[in-house]
């Protein structure tokens, strides 16, 4: 019978851990994915191993939705933030590009140790987020979970962005240029039909931006005084 | 040939060069013609499309070089226009810039400013609509912006001229003043100051010559082009690992990267100096800001949308085929008779002639009868739609439309351009981010029936079969463009970019800015479509006046005889109409008149309505014409251009043959 201990270091896990790096990543974006979603995602024959997951209550099946169950979610923050640790130290420290940092992470995300992760983070001074801007989940608490998604917001919301969730720096930064950064204040003025662009005010500028994207920012509604 | 050259080749001689950079929609296009006039060319930087506009003023007795720098709102690298006004102002740097902010937004324009700032270059800033400003009750104090030690500021209205000679005046002292750079919080300038020492001590020359505080602050701000030049010179690895270390170090303190970090710093110094200089007398909301607002709210704009788009093609019809009956009056009587007396003078009565004829009278009037009355029309119609701001509204209404086609809204854009001709619709893509989105919008715009096709539906399907049938193929059309779309975008791997647009309220349009983008557009087309029109016409010369057409003939019969149904003469003309589309019409009748005789010159006497119809249809769907297949194959190489041309030609005759045979059953 096969088993898949999930014990960090060891190469034989890789699927696995793919699995629920790949689900852990989608809660964050605040998506929820079928089978037929990850089948697209990752090699279709890891698949066989979701079962398994599943059975070990990592994973469950809720409608046609997977979800992954508190100890699964407490798993793969870890892993999550051996990849991001990781990519910190190698721009940060070695000198990679962004786009090669992240290579690597993937590779060496399933092979390093808690206790390395936790060296490498505190010599880094234990950074709050890797080089691409995405949290790096602190090792025993959880991070809070963004609230709300701008593309599901009405118009005329008042909010302040707490998240972008892009994983391209450069995508990241071009929003920047424009004032999109986390801690801004925006108001939605309009919102198209049929899941068109949604239309932000920063400051005295006004912006379209398309609902993909703004389903990957994350707001905080404020309330009107 | 150097980059460098593009700038100086064409302003040779200039006393002093000054450079216009701002926002998009700032009125930067209005003050450059002013300044420049009609003395003005554009330039490419090799390999790019967007344009460079350059032009020579005198003032004060001195010969000032004028470059119009793409609108962008950063000095990134993020998009071609971006890439086009660093690189001309990096590589070359001008004597000032001049620095146009939308005075109704001054905080918003203040960071590209402040950007220009930071690279330590002279700069006089221009408050341009200061009279939207007014309306909008919105008041600026120049010398408050301007501050003590700041860059010079002059209020402007620059469709009127208000303010612009104060401008050159300011700018052409600039050389000799020096301005403070702007100063960030403390704990960016420190690092800013550890790594322009670094640099100091360590390079022995900076990339394009840039400060060491200019090149410290790109560094910091993870600026991928300069990041690479450094690491390139000697001893850049210890600038690089400098850069790096402070990076986070001030990361550790505020949880996010320099590279986020400097721009929220930014930001705020912009609107620190933006509310110290702007007081908002009264919260007005102008006439043009409530009829934008209308534009894009969902129940207001979409019926809008739909009126405008009908009007848009109505105009263009009837001033199209007005000018076209009075141009080829004009052409028949004025210029026809001496290219004949020409040619027969040289020729004679021989072959020869005639085939000269072929090109030089029919060739030449068709390619001016389509591109001035259509063509010309239509690109003023596009022009008046994007400064006056419409087309942005357009753009957010129908993103949701054209996503599920693989593309984002501003796309739309092309696809009405190539309502007016594919060829610079196709050129146009090149401002499309990623090769999948360039293939998309591409084979849609070959799809789009372009001015010549619209000819022929209108003039052969409508006047001989009816308006329901030239209805029915635009629709169909229509329809083949959405479902191309759509299988393209799931078909084809990866993803399409997500809108990110500025949306900004309705102006009324400049007439010069207008006239000279209606111009460009226009003289773009004449130049890569007339070439291959003369030399389609010549051949079809050739091959109809010594007979050879009909050798085609019997090898065609399967398919247009025996799958459309159409007469063999039909056939030839789809053949030869890649090369002058818009005759596939007057061919047929000429054909005809061989093939049955004098009564031929009616469609109808030799062709069934629904057999004119699937003809018109077949000749809208398949690969447009040799020019279109010539700007593919450069744009997107030749094996995507085979590729399109092919799926065109199966779609066209597949579509064609279900189209006979659905009207037969109905």
């Amino acid at each position: 019978m096969l088993r898949f201990p999930l014990q960090s270091g060891s190469p034989r896990d890789e699927p696995a851990e793919m699995i629920l790096l790949t689900l852990a990543r989608a809660e964050e974006n605040g998506a929820t994915l079928t089978r037929d979603d990850l089948a697209r995602e990752l090699n279709a024959a890891s698949l066989d191993l979701l079962q398994s997951l599943i059975s070990q209550s990592l994973i469950a099946l809720n409608g046609g939705a997977l979800a992954l169950t508190p100890a699964g979610r407490e798993r793969a923050r870890a892993l999550l933030r051996r990849h991001r640790v990781v990519e910190r130290h190698l721009t940060d420290v070695l000198g990679f590009d962004l786009p090669g940092a992240h290579v690597q992470a993937d590779e060496l995300e399933h092979r390093v140790s808690a206790e390395t992760t936790q060296a490498l983070a505190e010599e880094l001074g234990n950074p709050a987020t890797c080089p691409h801007g995405n949290p790096i989940p602190s090792a025993p608490a959880a991070t809070p979970l963004p609230t709300r998604a701008l593309s599901a917001c009405a118009a005329q919301t008042r909010a302040s962005i707490t998240r972008i969730g892009s994983e391209t720096p450069a995508a990241l930064q071009h929003l920047a240029t424009l004032g999109l950064l986390p801690n801004v204040e925006i108001e939605v003025e309009n919102v198209a039909p049929f899941g068109g662009p949604v239309m932000v005010r920063v400051g005295r500028a006004h912006y379209a931006l398309g609902r993909n994207l703004a389903a990957r920012i994350w707001i905080k509604e404020i309330e009107n005084s | 040939m150097s980059s460098c050259h593009v700038i100086t080749q064409h302003l040779p001689n200039a006393d002093l060069t000054i450079a216009l950079a701002g926002n998009p929609n700032v009125g930067k296009s209005s003050l450059f013609n002013r300044l420049t006039g009609a003395h003005a060319e554009t330039a490419n930087y090799p390999g790019k499309t967007v344009a460079l506009n350059l032009g020579v003023m005198q003032f004060d007795g001195r010969r000032i070089g004028v470059i119009d720098l793409p609108g962008t709102y950063a000095l990134g690298a993020h998009s071609e226009d971006q890439q086009v006004a660093r690189q001309a102002v990096l590589e070359n740097p001008p004597d000032a810039i001049v620095a146009i902010a939308d005075a109704t937004n001054l905080e918003r324009n203040l960071y590209l400013v402040l950007q220009y700032l930071d690279l330590g270059l002279p700069l006089v800033v221009a408050v341009n609509l200061m009279d939207e400003a007014t309306r909008a009750g919105i008041a600026i104090d120049a010398a408050r912006l301007s501050g003590d030690r700041r860059a010079p500021v002059v209020p402007t209205i620059a469709t009127r001229g208000n303010g612009v000679a104060e401008l050159i005046d300011a700018a052409a002292r600039l050389p000799r003043a020096t301005h403070a750079a702007p100063e960030y919080d403390i704990e960016i300038e420190t690092a800013i100051d550890a790594l322009a020492r670094t640099i100091c001590a360590t390079l022995a020359e900076t990339p394009y010559r840039l400060t060491p505080r200019a090149l410290a602050i790109l560094l910091l701000e993870d600026d991928a082009e300069l990041t690479r030049a450094v690491a390139q010179t000697s001893g850049g690895a210890a600038v690089l690992a400098r850069s790096r270390e402070l990076s986070a170090a001030i990361e550790a303190r505020v949880g996010e990267p320099l590279s986020l970090h400097l721009p929220r710093a930014r930001h705020a110094l912009a609107r620190e100096i933006a509310c110290h200089a702007t007081s908002q007398c009264a919260e007005r909301e102008p006439l043009s800001v409530k009829l934008w607002r209308a534009s894009i709210q969902p129940l207001t704009g979409i019926p809008t949308l739909i009126g405008v788009l009908i009007a848009l093609f109505a105009f263009l019809f009837w001033a199209g085929g007005t000018m076209a009956e009075a141009f080829a009056g004009f052409w028949e009587a004025f210029v026809s008779p001496p290219i004949q007396a020409v040619v027969a003078l040289i020729f004679g009565e021989s072959i020869l002639g005639k085939i000269a004829l072929w090109g030089f009278d029919a060739g030449i009037e068709a390619a001016l009868e389509i591109g001035i009355p259509y063509v010309l029309t239509f690109y003023a119609l596009l022009a008046l739609l994007e400064d006056s701001g419409y087309m942005n509204s357009i753009a957010f209404l129908v993103d949701a439309l054209m996503k599920r086609l693989g593309l984002h809204g501003r796309a739309v854009i092309m696809l009405l351009a190539g309502a007016g001709c594919n060829v610079p619709a196709i050129m146009g893509t090149r401002v499309l981010t990623t090769r999948r989105e360039r293939v998309i919008a591409s084979t849609l715009v070959v799809l789009t029936p372009c001015s010549a096709r619209t000819a022929v539906i209108a003039g052969g399907a409508a006047l001989f079969a009816g308006w329901q049938y030239g209805a029915a193929i635009l629709l169909i059309s229509l329809a083949l463009i959405i479902a191309t779309g759509v299988a393209l975008s799931r078909l084809m791997p990866g993803r399409s970019d997500d809108l990110v647009m500025e949306m900004f309220p309705f102006r009324v349009p400049t007439p010069s800015v207008v006239a000279r983008k209606t111009w460009f557009r226009f003289r773009e087309f004449i130049l890569t479509a007339l070439p291959i029109v003369l030399i389609g016409s010549f051949v079809m010369g050739v091959l109809y006046e010594t007979g050879a057409i009909w050798i085609f003939s019997a090898p065609l019969a399967p398919i247009v005889e025996g799958w459309l149904g159409l007469p063999a003469i039909a056939g030839l003309t789809l053949i030869f109409a890649t090369l002058r589309k818009e005759l596939a019409l007057q061919f047929l009748l000429t054909l005809a008149l061989v093939q049955y005789g004098s009564g031929a010159d009616n469609l109808l006497s030799f062709m069934t309505p629904q057999q004119i119809f699937v003809y018109a249809l077949v000749n809208t769907l398949y690969i447009p014409c040799l020019a279109t297949f010539a700007v593919l194959r450069k744009e997107l190489g030749t094996r995507a251009a085979i590729g399109i041309a092919t799926f065109t030609i199966v779609l066209a005759v597949v579509v064609g043959g279900v189209a006979r045979y659905a009207l037969a059953i109905l």
